[in-house]
């Protein structure tokens, strides 16, 4: 796993799958997150076991940073970004999971990377 | 009643205010600055019911526990789980509760990831549990205890 060539989810880079996560309904964010990396390789969700979507992102983070209604720090606005098995995953405030391609120029910086 | 508060906040709290830590507050047991693994490890209902199950076999299989835990989520007998229901919950230990007790060695997978085991944080997070546990997650504990002949 590289961290320096990070793929980044330019604007016009096709997105292969996409689902929301409703925090209300009971199930989780990795969850969500594996079944829509499965849903764009186009493999059973079971399949994919490596590397655990822990070494990638913490979920329960983003799901307390942004999914988290009636706390003051929950409701945050914005998206994270992170690879995985080489596909750039998005995780949007508003629930939207979004995994991309990875784009024929995966050795170019996007110029539309979010801001630091 | 103001000098009983100013007593106890004088012993509980540690000086903030320090700007060298290297010396540390010698008041803290040590033990104490060690507990995240407890606390990470028990931060999630999955993952206490997870340790739980552990209370009463050092081996549980995955899909034996997210069985489980996706019966006592909907308060269905275990027969009653769905396929779809028991795959969700295997996905986020798979993907988020088991590593996160790997990484703090309380339980470990073997090596087809298929049976999870007791480590050697296991037992510092089981005392922590069954000192709550009897008073808060009772329920909970009982289910996780049970072997599924729950009909």
């Amino acid at each position: 796993m590289s961290h320096d060539d990070t793929p980044s989810a330019g604007d016009d880079e096709p997105v292969l799958a996409q689902r929301q996560y409703d925090p209300g309904a009971g199930g989780e964010l990795a969850t969500e997150v594996i079944l829509a990396v499965a849903e764009a390789a186009g493999v059973d969700p079971a399949e994919i076991r490596t590397p655990p979507l822990y070494e990638c992102i913490d979920t329960e983070a983003v799901e307390s940073v942004f999914f988290t209604p009636g706390t003051r720090t929950g409701q945050a606005t914005g998206f994270v970004e992170f690879s995985y098995d080489d596909h750039p995953v998005r995780i949007s405030s508003d629930g939207w999971i979004e995994v991309f391609d990875t784009g024929p120029n995966t050795g170019e910086e996007s110029s539309s990377s979010p801001s630091s | 009643m103001s000098e009983d508060w100013d007593e106890k906040s004088h012993t509980g709290s540690l000086d903030r205010s320090a700007g060298d830590s290297s010396e540390g507050p010698s008041t803290v047991p040590e033990g104490v600055l060690e507990l995240d693994p407890v606390y990470d490890a028990l931060a999630h209902p999955r993952r206490r019911y997870l340790c739980y199950t552990l209370l009463s076999e050092d081996e549980q299989s995955v899909a034996d526990i997210a069985e489980k835990i996706a019966a006592w989520e909907a308060d269905v007998p275990a027969a009653a789980v769905t396929e779809e229901r028991k795959e969700r919950v295997s996905l986020s230990l798979y993907h988020t509760h088991i590593p996160k007790l790997v990484e703090h060695d309380v339980v470990t997978l073997d090596s087809d990831d298929e049976i999870i085991s007791t480590a050697e944080n296991t037992e510092q997070v089981l005392s922590a549990l069954e000192s709550v546990g009897a008073t808060l997650d009772s329920a909970q504990e009982s289910h996780a205890q049970s072997v599924g002949n729950d009909e």
